[in-house]
Formats: structure tokens, C-alpha cells, sequence
């Protein structure tokens, strides 16, 4: 209940000022081309999440079920693209296909599916490692093949989770802008562009603040959606066991891990490695350079602060919403199970990842930009919004998983004499600990590449890894091109370890 | 049971976040000795030239950036009368408008204005702002691509438009990008009432809309292998290539600039209203208009400053490109029409 | 011998031979006794197929099954724990199988309801899983076991999760059961009692290998 307040607190001030800023718009104000925006961004948000899910789903299998080497490296490695700023996924695209493909539909999909792969990968992942494999044993023993095996048995009780991550991504889609200007044209407009253009360009808030609404409403709508679905008692409740995580028994079975850890590694490598084959290239050929000239690049003025030092600020950052939004988010799934309004809960919890990061930002802006509340000074305002940002993510995480654990040690723990409370961690305790974990790791990871909202929020002289690659990318010449790359690298090398380590702690299981 | 915890975290949470927004927010607070300058990420100045700003003047800068440049001024916009910053640095003639009409800045120009060129001298938006740097958006020419063609190239905008240039123009999209946009008012400014047709004209000639100006820039220019010798740009965007080119440096650029159709953008810094600590916000703006800082424009922002008789270093005198008559319409025409102005490019761009 | 199942020298484990299992199955139940972690689930896990044999061969019904995958094999398998399919009603769980080989809807429905009278849950068609006790579950998962008439049955310590007096009486009805209709069954079990309680070919994993128990 009370993290769900706290949201409400800090959601529903800049919501409230949006509400009412819209009011102030003039007659002349047409509502019909925001509705076609939104059409074709529907369109294009629906294709990018089959897409994603129809290749996210084998990993995330692969991943949940089988034990192999290099297994933590893929683990970490396909959580990697989401946490990149788009403005550098954009780069690496342009870079690695830039000449085969125009910017357009299929080229923002692509780039779509290349970050929200993560998403399907985390969420049903969480959930799959948790399904007791020797269901499947028994479905198998009964005739079935192994891919009747996985649609009669696996894939029901990964329904829950997988439309919570298709719609999580959906709406990443939906909203999306940095990878909409790059990779896109006129047929792939967002209504967060139209936000940002409002805003920023035209300075008409009252507009900005209506295509905001409009864009929040028809989020709410598939986010509604998609925990209808997830939170029908009804569906599949499938039995929790802790395994430790096998290597896959059949030859059949080691090929099938090995193509797929292969292909997915492969996928999210390749614009990695074009991005790191130009940050190694000049004109003349392979060079050292770039990486050399990092430290000193822009030296002496007040362009680029040192790249540990952004990087430190990010991680400060990070880890400061990992901790809030992995406590605020878990707090709210538990809500959803143990309160009768628990439904509720949720629902209003899930709320913010239909604001999308110009929403949030115009909203905080209207809203928190004058005394008696003047948090734009304090550091705290960043970390607040990718809290805010992070907590659906987390909510979206926990949830399925929370559901699945078998009630029925509550009940017999409680039976046997413990207090509620008690039974309640006895049940879910251990689960508990894993998954907050994870979903802290994950909302850590959302406030490494959140870039969006920061800018309409930052007032600070504290630049990060991302702002520094953005300036660099802004002027001409060779060196700049070249050390934005390297930068980027840096960033990638960051985030693979700091992924790797979060999933490091929460590798910790059982056997029963 | 569960909500004991989450009542203790969130206590925990929120207490820390007040008590953090508590000692940052005075320390922000600028004190009498302090100046918070609120800027876009694009500005830069050499350290050097703050740390003689406080020996001479005992005042520490502090900058803080907020985005871009339309950020920056929405932000200022909603909290006009209460900003967070005292003096604000990089608004340009096309947000200007919006921004004296909410009365974001006080009223103040820099006792160096006399210093500034002629043509910028009466840019003060009714004296809140001072003009402090300037800088042309040009169409960039490839001119390496040009000799290997064997093809003329171009010298007049008019010409854009004809076949023998066809395919070969990159632009960007004036409502995500400013060289676009400034490139777009160009347009207006030149041909008048006629604009739509010539964009008409140079959308059958093939011209490509990029997203934004690294793109057009770093992938689609041929300079840097893409396909198009010709790109809007910046008139210090050849200088710069040399600058920031691998060792050795090439002695003359490889790219130059069509000096017809550039469209002027000027920037300018005021001191924001009700800060409570306007002396010394004026005193920065001085500041920014003084020789030293003027001088160090040009290499760090790659714009022209404001202030005549400015020493350029060489690359910019030798090349960059000195534009005679550069196009530039009165910010409230910009500011009345540019809705109207940005949707008709969009239908007849099919964008 | 003909019918059945036989194990020559069939060595189990997953990385390094825990067990190697000399056996013949002919008929009734044959119970494997031992502590938790020799191998036994092990065992029933390498006859099953999902884990593979380090060496020697496995025999169903004079066929080499060795190396062929799990739902080639009809053999059935009851776990400690139910594992009923909980998106399926009861009905459906135990038609499964029967679905998996092809039967028609309505016939494997009428085949199901059978066993589950069998099982002395008739009535308990449409219920969901939820609503089952434990004992329920258990029996309802041993019918969805034999309904596809597999050639022979495994359990692994079926009943430990059930209270003492449940499971002695399961213990004995199930013996009965599978007795009545030839099932060629292999039990494993830590609890000595239970296993004399229901048949006299017990099998003790002792030096890796399994010998016979008397009395």
C-alpha cells in the first residue's frame, strides 16, 4: 500500500499540473494528427514486440533451463543493449548497416528488437528458471516431444510473464524517441517526439501537455492489458522448485543451447563490434589513438569531465534507484498479493511506465520547477525519476514470479503455528531474495541508459558517459567520431561487468 | 507483516531525499560570491578563463546544463520569476520571443555591448539580452567529391535545384534539428510567400531528410563515407575537420561552403529574473563579452564571437568561410509563424 | 526373459558412475531401498531417459532402449509431488497421455474417466488441480501415469510428501492396484517399512551396485 503512495505522491503533483496546463489550449488545436501518429506507432510498437518475443523467448529458455559454459557471460551480454543510451545503439546501427538500410520502419524495428530483447529475456527468464523441470519430464514421459512438451506444459505457465514483458515492451516501443530520430522517417513518429517537439521547439505547453495525456491513455490501456492477464488467478499457477541449473543431458539438447547462446550472442555483438572496429580505425588503418587521446581529449576546457568521473556519476545514480525502485517495486508486488485491493495496487504501481520520459519530464518540470518544492537543484531529482521509471519495470518482474510461488506453504506454515508473517516469509522468503536482486539489478540498469527524462530535469554539472558521447558526436572531424566510439566502448565494458556482477549475486540456489 | 518493512524503507527513503534536497538546494543557493549559469550541453570555455574570472572578480561559476537549447529555455520559461540559476547563456533568435514575452530575464545588457559588430548591436531582444556569439548554418560542399566528378559546384542556392545536382543534397528535419530548422528559415527568407515551392523542387531533385546533424554529418556526407557531397552544415565546420582531424593535420580542409542561403543564428545571455543575485550575474556577462573569452570562443564552440576585432586563430581566418550577406528573420516572425511554418514543410516533404 | 525390465551393467550418474545397476523386472512391483543422494532417483531418471546412461544397456521388453528419448519409451513416472498440469482440469491431466498418442477426444475422455474411478475419484472430472488434497493429487497423477498404458512405471518416492496415516493406506491400495492390472512397476523408497508393506522383491544400493534384500 505505502509504496504505492509514495508513487501517487510524486506521479500524481506533475500529472495533476499536466492535466491542467492542457486546458489552456487554444481553439485552433487539432487532435487528428496526433491520432495518426499514434496509429502508425502502434504499428510499428506491435511488429518490434513479436519480433523481440519470437526471438527473446529460445534465449530466455535457453538461459533459464540449461547450465553451460559461458552461460553468465550470454546472461549478461543480451542485458547489455538496453542499458546503452539509444543515441549510441543508433550509432552502431547506422555504422553496421547504414548502407544496406535507409532509415525507416524496418530499421527502427530492428534496433527495437535489439534492445527490448533484455526485457523478454529478464522477465520470462525469472519466471522460467523458477518452473520445476521435471513437468516437462512428465509431459514427456506421457508421448509428448519436446516441443509438444513446451506448448502443452512450459508455455501456460509462462503465459503470465511473457504478456507482462510483451507489453512492457510494447509501450518502450510505443514511446520511444531516441531511436525514432535516428533510424526513422516520417512513418516512424512517436507522440514522444511530438512531446519533445511541443515543448522544446515550439514552447507550446498546453499542446505538449494534451498529446501527454493522450499518449499516457492509450499506454494505460495495454499495460492494463497485459496485467489482466497476468494477474488472472485462473491461469496457469505453476510449482515453484529451487534447482540448481543442469547442463543439458542429450547431444540433441547441447546442440540446441549452442546454437542458440551462439545466435544471441552473435546478434547483440555485432553492432557492438562495429562500433568498437571504428573506435580502433582511422583513415590510415587500425589505430590506438582514440582510445590513447581519452583522457586527454578537450583537456583544459569545460567540454568533457573525465570519463571515471561520469561514470561514477551514472553508477551513483544507478545504484540509487536500484535500491529504491528495488524496494518500492517489491514492496507493491507483495502488496498485490496480500491486500484485498491489492489488484488495485498494482494497477496504479504499473501506471508510471506508461509516462514516458518526456511525460515525466514536462510533468516534473510544470510541476516541481518552483519553491515551495525546489528539488531541480538537488541531486535526489534524477534518481527520483528513473525511480519512478524503474518501478513498473521491477513491478512487471516480480509479479509473475510472486504469483507462482505455491500459496500452499503460506497456508501449511501457518498451519503449523507461525504468524502471518512468518509464513508469509517462509513462503516466499527465498524468492524474495533472488528476485529482488534481480529486479533492483534490472532497475539499475534503466537508470544507466536513461537519458530522456534527465535532460528535461538535469541541472547538473556532473556530465554523464552519455551526455560526454552526445557532444562529441555534435562536431565535425575525425577524432571526435573516433573517441565517441571509444567512449562508447567504455560504456559497454562498464555495463557488461556491472550486469555481470548484479546477476553474480543473486546466482545463490537451492536444491530441495 | 510486509508493510512494517516497506513503512521503514520509505521513511528511510524520504527523509534522506529531503534531507539531500535540503543541504543541495543551499548549497546551490548562490551565495554573494557565486554565480550559477545555466546553459545547453553544447557550451564550453576553458577552465583557464573561469579561474581568471575568480581572481579578478572573486566569483565562482558555477554551470549547469539542462539539454539542449530548447530545453533549456522551456525549462526557464516555466519557472520565469523563480529560477534556479542566476544568468542563463545560449538562447538564440528563434526561442528568443517566447522567452521576453514571459519575462524570464531582467532587464540588462552588458556594459561591453558598444564592443559588439555592428550587425548584432541592436540584437537585444528590448534589452534583456546580449549578443554574444554567432555562427552561420551553410550548405558544406565535398570538394574532393566534386574534383573527382568532374562537376562544378554549386555557388547559388538556386541551383540546388536543378538536375545537374540532383541526388546529391542531404538536409535535416527542421523540427528535430537546429541546422535544419535554420536551413528551412533560410529558405523563408530568401524566397518569401515562395519558400514551399522551392522545397517542392528540391524534394523532386532527390534531397535527403536526415534526423538530426550527426547523421547527415558523420554518415551520409560523402567527406566522411556516405553518399552526399553536399549537407547543411556549419561555416566552421571545415576549419573543424582540421582541428579535430588524426595526426598529421591536413593543411587545408577537404570540404568548403556554399556562402549563398546561410542563415545567421546569433546566441545571447541574460540574467534571469528574481534570482536575488543579479550584480554578479551581470558581472558574468561582462565577462563573457571580455576580450579573453571572446577570443576562445572560436575553438571552443567553433561560432564567431560577437565582439569586433576579435583575433581568429588560423584556421579560421584562412578557412572559414566569410559570409557577405546571411540571411536572418526577426524573431517574432519566427516566433508567430513557425507551427505554421513547420507543418507546411512537413506536408510538402510528405514528412 | 521377455517381458519387462532388464538393466545389464547400466552405469548411472551424471558426470562419474554412481551406480551400476544390474536388474531384471518381470512383474509386480520391485522396490529399491536407500538414503537419500546413492543414486536411486538417479536410477529411475536413467531408465525415464532423461538423463543418459554412462554405459551398459537398458532393456524394455527384450528392445533396446538405451539411447532412445524419453516420450519413445512408454514408461510412465510418478514423482514425489504431483505435478499436475494446473492450467488442466483433472480429466484433462489424466487424458494427457492418452492425446499424445493420437486417441480421439471423446474416447480418451471416457478412457480417463475410467481410471479415475479406478482411482476412487469419480466425480472429480471437471475439478481443477487447486482444489485437490494432497492425496487426490497424488492419485490423480498415478492415473494419468498408467492411462496411456505404458509398459512399465516408475516411482519415486511417491508418497513421502503425504502424512504417515495417507500414506500407508496409499501404499497399499496402489500395490493393489498396479497388481491387479500387471503393471510392471519399480519403486524407490528410503522407508524400509513401507517397502516390505508392499512387496517382497526389495533391492538395496550398497558398493554401486544394487543387491537383493531378504528377509
Amino acid at each position: 500500500m505505502i509504496p504505492a503512495l509514495f508513487l501517487i505522491a510524486l506521479l500524481g503533483v506533475p500529472l495533476t499540473n499536466i492535466f491542467q496546463r492542457s486546458f489552456d489550449v487554444g481553439t485552433s488545436f487539432e487532435i487528428a494528427p496526433q491520432v495518426s501518429i499514434a496509429f502508425s506507432a502502434a504499428g510499428q510498437a506491435l511488429v518490434s514486440t513479436v519480433l523481440a518475443t519470437c526471438i527473446g523467448l529460445p534465449i530466455a529458455g535457453v538461459l533459464a533451463t540449461h547450465s553451460f559454459k559461458g552461460r553468465a557471460f550470454t546472461q549478461a551480454l543480451v542485458t547489455v543493449p538496453f542499458v546503452l543510451p539509444t543515441v549510441v545503439i543508433a550509432l552502431a546501427f547506422r555504422e553496421l548497416l547504414g548502407s544496406a538500410l535507409a532509415p525507416g520502419f524496418l530499421l527502427v524495428v530492428i534496433a527495437h528488437t535489439y534492445i527490448n530483447l533484455a526485457v523478454i529475456v529478464r522477465i520470462v527468464g525469472a519466471t522460467w528458471q523458477q518452473l520445476d523441470p521435471r513437468k516437462v519430464t512428465v509431459a514427456r514421459s506421457l508421448g509428448a516431444s519436446p516441443i509438444r512438451a513446451f506448448i502443452t506444459v512450459t508455455f501456460p505457465e509462462l503465459k503470465a510473464s511473457i504478456s507482462s514483458a510483451a507489453s512492457v515492451v510494447f509501450v518502450f516501443c510505443f514511446t520511444s524517441l531516441g531511436v525514432v530520430l535516428v533510424l526513422g522517417n516520417s512513418s516512424t513518429r512517436t507522440l514522444e517526439s511530438q512531446i519533445l517537439r511541443e515543448t522544446s521547439l515550439l514552447l507550446d505547453f498546453p499542446t505538449a501537455a494534451i498529446t501527454a495525456l493522450l499518449q499516457l491513455v492509450l499506454v494505460s490501456c495495454v499495460l492494463l492489458l497485459g496485467a489482466r492477464t497476468s494477474l488472472k488467478r485462473t491461469s496457469a499457477v505453476p510449482t515453484l522448485r529451487f534447482t540448481r541449473l543442469r547442463p543439458a543431458s542429450s547431444k540433441a539438447q547441447r546442440s540446441y543451447v549452442f546454437v542458440i547462446a551462439t545466435i544471441a550472442c552473435s546478434l547483440v555483438l555485432l553492432p557492438l563490434l562495429s562500433l568498437a572496429y571504428a573506435s580502433l580505425h582511422n583513415s590510415a588503418g587500425w589505430t590506438l589513438q582514440w582510445w590513447s587521446s581519452l583522457a586527454s581529449v578537450d583537456s583544459g576546457t569545460t567540454r568533457l569531465g573525465s570519463p571515471l568521473g561520469a561514470i561514477g556519476t551514472s553508477l551513483r545514480y544507478a545504484l540509487l534507484t536500484g535500491v529504491v525502485a528495488g524496494f518500492v517495486g517489491v514492496g507493491a508486488a507483495i502488496g498485490v498479493l496480500t491486500h484485498r485491493l491489492g489488484r488495485a495496487v498494482a494497477l496504479i504501481a504499473l501506471a508510471p511506465l506508461g509516462i514516458s520520459a518526456a511525460t515525466l519530464g514536462l510533468g516534473l518540470m510544470l510541476a516541481y520547477g518552483r519553491p515551495p518544492l525546489d528539488l531541480r537543484s538537488s541531486d535526489v531529482l534524477i534518481p527520483i525519476a528513473h525511480s519512478i521509471v524503474a518501478v513498473p519495470l521491477v513491478i512487471a518482474v516480480v509479479l509473475p514470479t510472486l504469483l507462482a510461488t505455491d500459496r500452499r506453504f503460506a497456508i501449511a506454515a501457518s498451519s503449523l503455528g507461525a504468524s502471518p508473517t512468518r509464513a508469509f516469509f517462509t513462503a516466499y522468503g527465498p524468492i524474495l531474495r533472488i528476485v529482488m536482486i534481480a529486479a533492483g539489478g534490472l532497475a539499475a540498469c534503466v537508470s544507466l541508459g536513461e537519458f530522456g527524462a534527465a535532460s528535461f530535469l538535469t541541472r547538473s554539472s556532473d556530465p554523464t558517459v552519455p551526455v560526454q558521447i552526445v557532444r562529441l558526436l555534435q562536431r565535425p572531424g575525425e577524432q571526435s567520431f573516433g573517441v565517441a566510439c571509444a567512449l562508447a566502448m567504455v560504456l559497454v565494458m562498464g555495463t557488461i561487468a556491472l550486469v555481470a556482477g548484479i546477476d553474480a549475486l543473486g546466482k545463490k540456489r537451492w536444491v530441495r | 507483516m510486509s508493510s512494517l518493512l516497506s513503512k521503514i524503507t520509505l521513511t528511510i527513503a524520504i527523509s534522506s531525499s529531503l534531507l539531500l534536497a535540503a543541504c543541495s538546494s543551499s548549497q546551490q543557493q548562490s551565495g554573494p560570491a557565486s554565480v550559477t549559469l545555466l546553459t545547453h550541453d553544447s557550451f564550453v570555455v576553458s577552465e583557464a578563463l573561469i579561474d581568471q574570472l575568480k581572481t579578478e572578480t572573486g566569483i565562482t561559476l558555477k554551470i549547469t546544463t539542462a539539454g539542449d537549447a530548447g530545453a533549456m529555455v522551456a525549462g526557464a520559461i516555466l519557472a520565469a520569476g523563480s529560477p534556479s540559476a542566476d544568468a542563463m547563456f545560449g538562447i538564440d533568435n528563434t526561442l528568443l520571443t517566447k522567452a521576453v514575452d514571459a519575462q524570464v530575464f531582467s532587464s540588462f545588457t552588458s556594459k561591453n555591448l558598444d564592443s559588439v559588430i555592428p550587425e548584432l548591436k541592436k540584437d537585444t531582444g528590448n534589452g534583456v539580452v546580449t549578443p554574444i556569439d554567432y555562427g552561420d548554418v551553410c550548405v558544406n560542399i565535398d570538394d574532393a567529391w566534386f574534383t573527382k566528378h568532374k562537376l562544378a559546384k554549386p555557388t547559388a542556392l538556386d541551383q540546388l535545384t536543378s538536375l545537374t545536382y540532383r541526388d546529391l543534397l542531404v538536409v535535416q528535419d527542421p523540427a528535430t534539428s537546429s541546422p535544419g530548422l535554420a536551413f528551412m528559415l533560410a529558405t523563408i527568407a530568401k524566397y518569401g510567400d515562395r519558400w514551399t515551392k522551392y522545397w517542392d523542387k528540391l524534394n523532386k531533385n532527390g534531397v535527403k531528410v536526415s534526423g538530426s546533424w550527426t547523421d547527415a554529418y558523420e554518415s551520409e556526407f560523402s567527406s566522411n563515407g556516405g553518399l552526399y557531397p553536399l549537407v547543411v552544415s556549419y561555416a566552421t565546420s571545415p576549419p573543424a575537420e582540421i582541428v579535430y582531424a588524426e595526426n598529421p593535420k591536413p593543411t587545408k580542409p577537404s570540404t568548403s561552403v556554399l556562402t549563398d542561403g546561410c542563415y545567421r543564428q546569433v546566441e545571447f545571455a541574460g540574467v534571469l529574473r528574481g534570482s536575488g543575485n543579479e550584480q554578479a550575474a551581470q558581472r558574468v556577462i561582462d565577462w563573457l563579452l571580455s576580450e579573453s573569452v571572446q577570443a576562445d570562443v572560436p575553438f571552443s564552440m567553433f561560432v564567431f564571437p560577437a565582439r569586433a576585432n576579435t583575433p581568429l586563430p588560423e584556421v579560421f581566418t584562412k578557412f572559414a568561410a566569410k559570409v557577405s550577406q546571411p540571411l536572418q528573420l526577426p524573431a517574432s516572425d519566427v516566433n508567430a509563424n513557425l507551427k505554421n511554418w513547420l507543418s507546411k514543410w512537413g506536408q510538402v516533404m510528405g514528412r | 526373459m521377455s517381458q519387462g525390465l532388464e538393466l545389464r551393467d547400466l552405469n548411472i550418474g551424471y558426470t562419474s558412475t554412481l551406480i551400476t545397476a544390474n536388474l531384471q523386472v518381470c512383474d509386480g512391483i520391485t522396490v529399491i531401498l536407500g538414503p537419500s543422494g546413492c543414486g536411486k532417483s538417479t536410477l529411475l531418471s536413467t531408465i525415464l531417459g532423461s538423463v543418459p546412461a554412462l554405459g551398459g544397456s537398458l532393456l524394455l521388453n527384450d528392445v533396446e532402449i538405451t539411447s532412445a528419448p524419453i516420450h519413445e519409451r512408454r514408461i510412465g513416472m510418478v514423482f514425489q509431488d504431483p505435478l499436475l498440469f494446473s492450467h488442466l482440469t483433472v480429466l484433462q491431466n489424466v487424458m494427457y497421455g492418452l492425446r499424445r498418442l493420437g486417441i480421439s477426444k471423446t474416447l480418451a475422455a471416457k478412457k480417463a474417466a475410467e481410471l479415475l474411478e479406478w482411482v476412487g475419484l469419480l466425480g472429480y472430472e471437471t475439478r481443477s488441480i487447486q482444489e485437490l488434497s494432497g492425496g487426490q493429487a497424488q492419485r490423480v497423477a498415478l492415473a494419468r501415469a498408467l492411462a496411456p498404458e505404458p509398459a512399465a512405471l516408475l516411482l519415486d518416492e511417491p508418497y513421502s510428501s503425504l502424512d504417515a496415516e495417507l500414506r500407508t493406506r496409499l501404499a497399499a491400495e496402489v500395490a493393489e492396484l498396479l497388481r491387479s492390472r500387471n503393471v510392471v512397476a519399480v519403486h524407490v523408497t528410503h522407508d524400509e517399512a513401507e517397502a516390505r508393506s508392499i512387496t517382497s522383491e526389495i533391492f538395496r544400493v550398497a558398493q554401486a551396485s544394487l543387491e537383493r534384500v531378504t528377509k
